[in-house]
């Protein structure tokens, strides 16, 4: 027995003890989804490319960071000399930055006391390290950093670092 | 019924990123110029409270390569003078006040020195020096 009901679909019963309701929507045409349809489907993708992009994008840094050397200061003793400010100590390691030429790698280094110190600030800090094995220099033995006024500051920030790599605690600068 | 996490999710990456470009920005006063870069560097990178950052800069301007341009922070160049008169005041709003000196590598130094020796008549004793600093990995 075949019911037609308000439905769209069919309902079929059978007659008997065992009754089952069957339903059977109606087919429908396949239609492809449009390509808007499909392109909003994307969207929570797009979405978090476009998220991922800028955060990376923002976070990434091609250049070197920036960072801080720290000296300490002299006391400013007044006047408009250039000369340094306090007495310089007894026994500290002087190293001497002079013009060679006009280029501004044209340098040379010297070191007080210290006829056969390097004259280039790549052995430098090796030169120190090994001075400070000697009796009556350690590492808190003042460096003192006199650099020309001809010279360019890339290399005495160079020298400093030098300093500092070798392990000294005590760095100041003065004027020739 | 769930709770969608979605829009959760974008707006806390939205704010993520505001957050960090507004970061970005307040670097503003550290101008484009080539830092000193040594080789093995032991510059620090620090996020200091109270800094004054002074830009010794080379003048492109002109033709002279050694002219030299000073500036407090962003501010337009002036001279070592006013900055020194700055710096007193700045001193006397906050007695802790820390000063960075960020120069040209390509100056000579004795325009560097000129600006240590602004910062020493201000009785500032812990100067700060702006260099490269080796990436850490």
């Amino acid at each position: 027995m075949e019911i037609t009901s308000g439905w769209s679909g069919h309902v079929s019963r059978e007659t008997g003890d065992e009754a089952t309701v069957h339903f059977r929507p109606p087919r429908r045409r396949y239609t492809p989804p449009s390509a808007l349809m499909t392109l909003s489907r994307f969207a929570p993708m797009i979405d978090m490319s476009f998220l991922l992009l800028i955060f990376f994008m923002t976070t990434t840094r091609f250049a070197k960071p920036e960072g801080l050397l720290t000296s300490e200061m002299p006391k400013y003793a007044g006047g408009s000399g250039s000369g340094p400010a306090v007495p310089l100590p007894e026994s500290p390691i002087i190293i001497r930055l002079t013009p060679m030429g006009p280029g501004p790698e044209d340098y040379a280094i010297r070191i007080d006391g210290f006829g056969q110190a390097p004259t280039r600030i790549d052995g430098l800090s090796e030169f120190l390290r090994g001075v400070q094995q000697r009796p009556g220099f350690d590492r808190k033995t003042p460096v003192i950093i006199m650099a020309h006024d001809e010279i360019r500051w890339d290399q005495v920030v160079k020298c400093w670092n030098a300093v500092l790599v070798a392990g000294c605690e005590n760095v100041a600068f003065a004027t020739p | 019924m769930a709770f969608n996490f979605t829009p959760l999710i974008d707006v806390f990456m939205l704010l993520t990123i505001f957050f960090m470009l507004v970061a970005r920005f307040t670097s503003a006063e550290q101008l484009a110029m080539m830092l000193p870069d040594p080789p093995d560097s032991l510059a620090r990178v620090s996020q200091m409270p109270e800094r004054v950052v002074i830009n010794c800069r080379v003048n492109e301007s002109q033709a002279d390569p050694d002219a030299v341009v000073y500036s407090l922070g962003p501010n337009p160049p002036e001279s070592l003078g006013g900055i020194s008169d700055h710096l007193a005041a700045l001193q006397q709003q906050s007695p802790n006040i820390k000063v960075v000196i960020r120069a040209d590598r390509r100056l000579r130094f004795e325009h560097v020195r000129a600006a240590m020796q602004a910062v020493a008549r201000n009785n500032i004793e812990v100067l700060h020096v702006a260099a490269i600093a080796e990436e850490r990995g």
